[in-house]
């Protein structure tokens, strides 16, 4: 059966976002990773020494620990062969008109100032290895919101950056947040004081120019009590015949009631390792959402984690993937739950074709002797062919009777019953195969901001005629 | 139908196989087998060939004669029997294995089952029972390698003390195994805090054309459900008691009855032993 409506993932990438313009640097330290390349980083941002002490802490963690012994095959990726630095602008702009010429038709092209203006109360926006641009509305800016790139805050915010960085995620959690944590540079400081209300979003973009690059940026979000934010990272690189990394690492501070959404349509090209470590930690009654669209990369390795540290608190997954040819996507969520009356939900989907692989791994955990914690997982997997692989690795590990947890996965491939039924209605086969793609993937779509789904069922290619809402 | 037809007198149940050897079940013969006959868990290991369209009954238990309490709690560090069965499935034979294990030591059971040949299919339902210092670990591969190949797996326990029973289930779809289907499902009892179970249901699939799917559940026993049950004038304690039974109940009508006596007892006295250590509400 041949569903030609749906077409290639990813297809239509090269022109769209797979554009590179000239590398340009005003300092880099060149390909690989030692000792002196993290002093380099830590001197070009003048930090303060507890900062240094850390990166060459974390450096050392990073050099001692083994490649992970599970999941896809990352023994290609050379260490030495990549470039961990390259500052692209001396400092960055709350402007458009001050990035040089380059830099800026980047993000023209890519759309970035035009939905600025049009629904986000801040953008960030990171080339190579800095933010070039962070500007945030002013009305915010007074109500005491602080959003900024992490160096800055290192200098303008010490007690802050001091009392949270690396409390969720620590130098030695794992090998990539280790690497992340010697060399990161950039990412997103946020922070939203008690009571304040965010109603539209933040936005960070993260672009790759430099071939066989890493980009290690550290975001660190502090929802204080009671406050609102949703938070949308995009991210795309050119394509190009070498592989680059991406090792990111996300802290997130939901403090007594307070809710975070964390948004991320992952779309770098297909020469693109993203090995991220994400970790929201959640206290009394707080709510954390991770709505998390995995779309492009060579491979990727992602489990949004949520530690439910109070009572009452929540946390939501939401996740999709899609593995087109030559792409492992290895995705899923960690819940842990450390206090009464916790509850989470994660909902995980993904679609492989053309050979592709994608994974659910995932973890449920309870304390012992917690009372009343419910956790609900769902995974289900498409498989478009029959060259692709759908794998579903989850671990349910439960020592409390006030637990309820349900784990339910399915893996198929587009029902003959529904196709069946929808012709039956008259639709014809190929406009039947989309429609159920289309609503195996709407609990996700919907979920995002409206500019974001158009994107992903664009992205995917979906053929959306006739389609029924 | 053209298959010839299956020869209807039983062959008298392997009561004692010998160590390592392999049991064949010869093509379209009948067998039944209980593993091992012997009481209590001791190592073991089992290679079991069905020929073509062969049908296996296996029933493997591991379960004390007597009183749960009065069985001695052997330190985890002592008893650490192995059991492994492999099972290869040729076209179109069938399987049936029942396993049962109740103990409160350690123990490690490896399953491995092979469906090699077109439509062969397995169906399989366990039941398990860990008190005391129990730590029982399962692991259980279902290999898909030909077409038109069904799987069943269910999967009960019931955990109390500070047992650890961990079950690592994987159901397998080669490439090479298009129109298979497979089920897995886990549900764990927790009977009070500190009791363990950890459930790992997997799935890998290489093939679209497949319908597989797994679930799993862990928890304590449900307070509506017991509400309910009491709304209807059953007391608290009969409810868990039904609650309980309920939980591994379907593995009752695959035991021979002498056998359903002893879970049933088993499964009650691991209630009572809950309760003693004062953790069930």
């Amino acid at each position: 059966m041949q569903y030609e409506t749906l077409k290639e993932i990813g297809q239509g990438y090269a022109e769209r976002f797979g554009f590179s313009m000239p590398e340009r640097s005003v300092f880099t330290t060149g390909k690989g990773l030692t000792e002196e390349t993290v002093r380099a980083i830590s001197a070009s941002k003048n930090e303060p020494d507890w900062m240094l002490t850390f990166r060459l802490k974390a450096l050392e963690y990073f050099q001692s620990k083994p490649l992970p012994a599970w999941g896809p095959d990352l023994s290609a990726i050379n260490f030495d062969e990549i470039t961990y630095y390259t500052k692209p602008t001396e400092t960055p702009g709350t402007s458009w008109e001050e990035l040089p010429p380059e830099i800026k038709e980047t993000y023209d092209r890519l759309g970035l100032p035009e939905a600025e203006q049009k629904w986000l109360a801040g953008v960030g926006a990171q080339y190579d290895s800095e933010m070039v641009y962070h500007n945030i509305r002013e009305d915010l800016k007074k109500r005491g919101v602080i959003f900024t790139d992490v160096e800055t805050a290192v200098k303008e915010h010490p007690e802050l950056v001091q009392r949270y960085f690396a409390t969720v995620v620590p130098p030695n959690d794992n090998k990539f947040a280790a690497l992340n944590s010697a060399v990161w540079s950039g990412g997103s400081f946020v922070y939203v004081p008690p009571g304040v209300q965010l109603e539209i979003p933040l936005q960070a973009y993260f672009r790759v120019n430099t071939q066989s690059f890493g980009q290690f940026e550290r975001t660190l979000i502090i929802a204080d009590e009671g406050s609102f934010v949703h938070y949308i990272e995009g991210c795309t690189a050119p394509v190009f015949s070498k592989d680059s990394l991406h090792a990111a690492v996300v802290e997130i501070i939901a403090l007594k009631g307070a809710r975070i959404r964390y948004s991320t349509v992952q779309n770098w090209s297909t020469n693109m390792y993203n090995l991220v470590t994400k970790r929201a930690v959640v206290y009394d009654g707080g709510l954390m959402e991770w709505v998390d669209g995995n779309i492009g990369s060579k491979v990727t390795m992602k489990y949004p984690a949520i530690f439910l540290k109070g009572p009452g608190a929540r946390g939501e997954v939401l996740s999709i993937a899609f593995a087109g040819t030559g792409q492992h996507q290895d995705t899923g969520a960690k819940i842990i739950h450390l206090a009464d009356n916790t509850s989470s939900v994660v909902t995980s989907k993904s679609i492989s074709r053309g050979g592709g692989i994608s994974s659910y791994r995932g973890l449920v955990m309870a304390k012992p002797g917690l009372k009343n914690i419910k956790t609900k997982v769902e995974c289900d997997a498409l498989i478009l062919d029959g060259n692709s692989v759908s794998n579903t690795y989850p671990r349910i590990d439960i020592r409390s009777t006030g637990a309820t947890i349900e784990h339910e996965a399915r893996v198929s491939r587009i029902s003959e019953d529904q196709l069946f039924y929808l012709m039956s209605r008259g639709i014809d086969e190929k406009e039947a195969a989309a429609m159920i793609v289309n609503g195996f993937v709407a609990p996700l779509v919907k979920e995002l901001p409206m500019e974001y789904a158009v994107e992903l069922n664009r992205l995917i290619e979906l053929e959306m005629e006739g389609s029924v809402g | 139908m053209n298959t010839p037809a299956i020869p209807q007198q039983r062959t008298v149940s392997v009561e004692n196989p010998v160590q390592g050897d392999v049991i064949h079940v010869q093509a379209y013969q009948e067998q039944e087998i209980l593993l091992p006959p012997q009481e209590g868990v001791v190592p073991s290991h089992r290679e079991i060939h069905l020929h073509k369209g062969a049908r296996l009954r296996v029933l493997s238990l591991g379960i004390p004669p007597q009183n749960i309490l009065s069985v001695p709690e052997a330190p985890a560090s002592e008893a650490h029997p192995h059991i492994f069965h492999h099972f290869v499935l040729e076209e179109d034979s069938q399987l049936l294995l029942t396993e049962v294990v109740f103990h409160s030591s350690s123990s490690q059971h490896h399953t491995v089952i092979e469906l090699q040949g077109p439509g062969s299919k397995v169906d399989v339902l366990g039941i398990y029972g860990g008190w005391g210092v129990a730590e029982q670990h399962h692991s259980y591969i279902v290999h898909h390698h030909a077409p038109h190949t069904t799987s069943t797996s269910h999967f009960r326990s019931v955990v109390t003390g500070t047992a650890h029973l961990v079950f690592q289930d994987r159901i397998h779809i080669a490439r090479g195994a298009p129109k298979s289907d497979g089920i897995l499902s886990i549900r764990n009892l927790i009977l009070n805090d500190g009791a363990h179970a950890e459930a790992y249901p997997e799935l890998e699939i290489e093939n679209n054309d497949v319908s597989c799917s797994h679930g799993a559940t862990t928890g304590g026993i449900d307070p509506h459900q017991a509400y309910y049950l009491q709304s209807r004038g059953i007391s608290p304690e009969e409810s868990r008691a039904l609650l309980v039974l309920a939980h591994i109940a379907t593995a009752f009508p695959r035991l021979p009855e002498v056998y359903q006596e002893q879970v049933r007892r088993l499964v009650l006295e691991q209630l009572a032993y809950a309760k003693e250590g004062g953790a069930i509400q």
